[in-house]
């Protein structure tokens, strides 16, 4: 199907945005961003985690001021808008999570929406939004008891019912399994035909390539360029924010090391959250010593399977056997103390305790266990890698760099002298120089002998440490293997979702 | 010297609130669970007591208070682990209507068991001294129980800052998901915080049946002014508690002095009003740890 078959006539501006701002504190989010998109136009917004894409969003829809700059929604002056009035002027707002009311019909819950709209107009927009999302024959059933992509519909329904000129879609393909994503397309592609201006925030790259007849891509708040779905993706400085520059790993190589006995195997490993699954069918296995690299786009599943692989999210199938023994079942805090350990996504420290305190936590000491036979204690090693954390030891982990906390977090799980640390997203939010040091801290630690699944952002630091590299894709595994068969173009084909 | 003797008798009538709210205090600070069954701890604590000096055939209520404390713990133990934790996850409601159920449980037993008539005081001679300082009134075991007080808030303290244990309870309270990242079975420990919170009750329990009439359904009424002293003191913090028991007392018997004792009720919750809504957040704002 062709793009953008529908031209409208008309092509006056439904939003027009001069070097609009928003500050938080001291953090710029959006940081002058121009943008006019025209009546009937289906644009996409991209861009990495942080690149202020929901904050952008969020100044479209009314929920919150720009900081200065110009911001023309629908005729309307949005810098001085109050706020939640923007539905009445014409834009709708579709939620990544859609939350209706649960215990009310479909057609109650789209009826709701329609109260900005006159009294007889109501019926009307109703039907027509139950229409257009597909929903008509559904309307008496409970909101609570629909799927996932049933849930999808109606949040758009709500939005269709609000008569909007503008549609706002935020991450609506979240979740969804390729079939669903088919669906959830031909529907946007359809409200697209009614004739409404639609402007989506997608993770799922696809969903852009699909839809958008014009992609704009946000990078540290302000706008890195914009052009057609196939422009932006060849774009070398697009192609580096989400995949990285591929120089300077060398100081990363380490030595192919002789694989042992295999440590963590993970079978048809299936989990996710409510009615979504994020995991489906995970298999992998991770021997004594190794590095596994996970990479994958924002939602493909990596820290379902991190938490999944620590006990924080339950498993729904498939099993997780750690030297030998099946975890499955095995609470989180059990699976640290036989020695699977987990560097949480955020650190997740203990912001009120000291960095010492913090540290010790991690002890098997500190239970009343008698700490394994070693020439040292399990602290001497988190201060031998990491020297700085000495003069840190009285600080509030809470106070320190993000850097200075990421050590700690790493710390914390050594101290309890595991078999296998799994990084959720080790590097994410720090400086380049800073990840260098983590990561050669987490070869150091391979070299020791523990195992290591490593969920990074940097994709070519990762690949460059990597005994193995596993794929993810939207929750399944599009790629397992060595480093050196692993290609560029696999790599983009996961990330990008270029075909 | 009346004026003198007020304060100090409502100062140390304090010290008899703040041991009456530190297992409360203790429990919302660490897992911001408000234990609606606080009160009946304290009137169980009074109870079992009683039942063993009645076993043992004797015995000081203060000493065979510790034995009762040691009981009440054991018993909370698996009602915290088995009951009330299961339900935690679901927010904050569910734990704290369990915990009302578990209230409405022990009155009833207790009923069963004892009569809903009050406890037979015990005659011990500390129940009834009163001391004349240079002519200022002061009854012992008041004195007792805010010794007591400060013994307990500076042990629980000791415990919270110093000792492993005490790490696990503050970094579970803090992120309770992080914890397990650590190997903190927060499960075990949430229940060991509700002993301990169980053990400091039955003491103050005792406290309460040597200086006041007990009986059955006396825990709410406890309940409540626990509640006040905790709201007072800053929620979930354990020296704000010994302020806020000061303060109550104070309150109290400034009340029962100026406008009469009848008053005393009216007057102490409607300055813990005015202090939810001048600063809702407790007067020692800060909500400490430990």
């Amino acid at each position: 199907m062709t793009k953008g078959r529908l031209m409208t006539t008309s092509t006056a501006p439904i939003l027009v945005a001069e070097a609009v701002t928003r500050t938080f504190g001291g953090v710029t989010a959006v940081n002058k961003v121009d943008l006019v998109v025209n009546e009937g136009e289906l644009v996409g917004i991209m861009g990495p985690n942080g690149a202020g894409k929901s904050t952008f969003f969020s100044l479209v829809a009314g929920a919150r001021k720009p900081s200065s700059g110009k911001l023309y929604v629908c005729g309307k002056d949005f810098s001085k808008i109050s706020l939640g009035d923007a539905a009445r002027y014409g834009v709708g707002l579709a939620h990544q999570i859609p939350k209706p009311f649960r215990k009310l019909t479909v057609r109650q819950n789209v009826d709701i929406a329609s109260y900005v709209l006159p009294r007889k107009r109501r019926k009307a927009a109703v039907d027509y939004a139950l229409d257009i999302s597909g929903l008509t024959d559904r309307q008496d059933k409970m909101a609570g008891d629909l799927g996932l992509l049933e849930l999808k519909r109606l949040e758009i329904a709500r939005v269709l019912a609000l008569e909007p000129k503008l549609v706002l879609l935020d991450e609506v393909a979240a979740g969804l399994n390729e079939a669903d994503l088919d669906e959830l397309v031909a529907l946007v592609r359809k409200v697209h035909a009614t004739g409404k201006t639609v402007i989506l925030v997608e993770h799922v790259q696809e969903v852009i390539h699909k839809l958008a007849e014009r992609v704009v891509v946000l990078e540290w708040g302000s706008k890195l360029t914009e052009g057609t779905p196939a422009e932006v993706s060849k774009d070398p400085r697009v192609v580096e924010i989400y995949l990285g520059s591929p120089q300077n790993e060398d100081a990363l190589k380490r030595q192919p090391t002789k694989a042992g006995e295999t440590r963590l195997k993970v079978d048809g490993l299936s989990a996710g959250y409510g009615p979504v699954k994020v995991l489906n069918d995970v298999t992998f296995d991770v021997a004594q010593g190794e590095i596994l690299t996970v990479l994958g786009a924002n939602g493909a599943g990596k820290t379902t399977l991190a938490k999944a692989l620590e006990g924080m999210v339950k498993t729904r199938s498939g099993s997780v056997v750690f030297k030998g023994e099946v975890v499955t079942d095995m609470p989180t805090f059990a699976r640290q103390r036989s020695g699977l350990a987990l560097v949480p996504e955020g650190r997740r420290l203990f912001g009120d305790l000291t960095v010492r305190e913090n540290l010790r936590l991690g002890l098997k000491s500190e239970r009343g266990f008698k700490a394994s036979h070693k020439d040292q204690s399990p602290l001497d090693t988190v201060y031998e890698l990491f020297p700085k954390l000495t003069e840190l030891n009285d600080r509030q982990a809470g106070q320190l760099s993000g850097g200075e906390q990421q050590m700690v977090a790493v710390g914390r799980a050594l101290a309890g002298e595991p078999d296998v640390i799994i990084f959720d997203e080790l590097s994410l939010g720090l400086a380049p120089i800073v990840v260098d040091r983590l990561l050669e801290a987490v070869v150091k630690i391979a070299n020791s002998g523990i195992s290591v699944v490593l969920i990074e952002q940097n994709i070519h630091k990762a690949i460059a440490v990597a005994d193995k590299i596993l794929v993810l894709k939207r929750g399944e595994v599009v790629f397992s293997g060595k480093p050196k068969d692993f290609s560029e173009e696999e790599l983009q084909r996961a990330y990008l979702g270029a075909e | 010297m009346e004026f003198v003797n007020n304060a100090v008798s409502g100062l140390l009538l304090g010290g008899l609130y703040a041991v009456a709210a530190l297992g409360l205090s203790l429990v919302f600070g660490t897992m911001k669970l408000v234990n609606l069954a606080h009160g009946q701890l304290l009137i169980l604590g009074a109870y079992l007591t009683a039942m063993l000096i009645g076993l043992f055939g004797g015995g000081d209520p203060l000493l065979v208070g510790v034995a009762a404390a040691v009981l009440l713990a054991v018993v909370v133990y698996p009602l915290q682990r088995y009951i009330i934790t299961p339900v935690m996850a679901q927010g904050e409601e569910p734990p704290m209507t369990v915990t009302f159920g578990i209230s409405v449980v022990i009155t009833t037993l207790l009923i069963i068991v004892f009569t809903s008539s009050p406890l037979p005081t015990w005659a011990v001679e500390y129940a009834t001294t009163q001391w004349d300082l240079f002519g200022i009134r002061i009854r012992l075991i008041y004195l007792i129980a805010t010794v007591i007080a400060l013994v307990f808030i500076l042990a629980l303290m000791w415990l919270l800052k110093r000792t492993a244990f005490g790490r696990q309870v503050r970094a579970a309270s803090i992120d309770a998901e992080a914890a397990g990242l650590v190997g903190i079975d927060v499960k075990k420990t949430y229940a060991r915080v509700m002993s301990m919170s169980a053990f400091v009750a039955a003491i103050a329990g005792v406290l309460i049946a040597l200086s006041f009439s007990v009986a059955p359904t006396t825990g709410t009424g406890w309940l409540l002014r626990a509640f006040t002293v905790v709201v007072i003191g800053g929620l979930g913090s354990l020296p704000g508690t010994l302020f806020g028991g000061f303060i109550v007392g104070l309150v109290e018997a400034a009340g029962a002095a100026w406008v009469g004792p009848q008053y005393r009720d009216v007057i102490v919750f409607g300055v813990l009003v005015v202090i939810l809504l001048v600063r809702p957040n407790g007067l020692f704002t800060k909500v400490a740890k430990a």
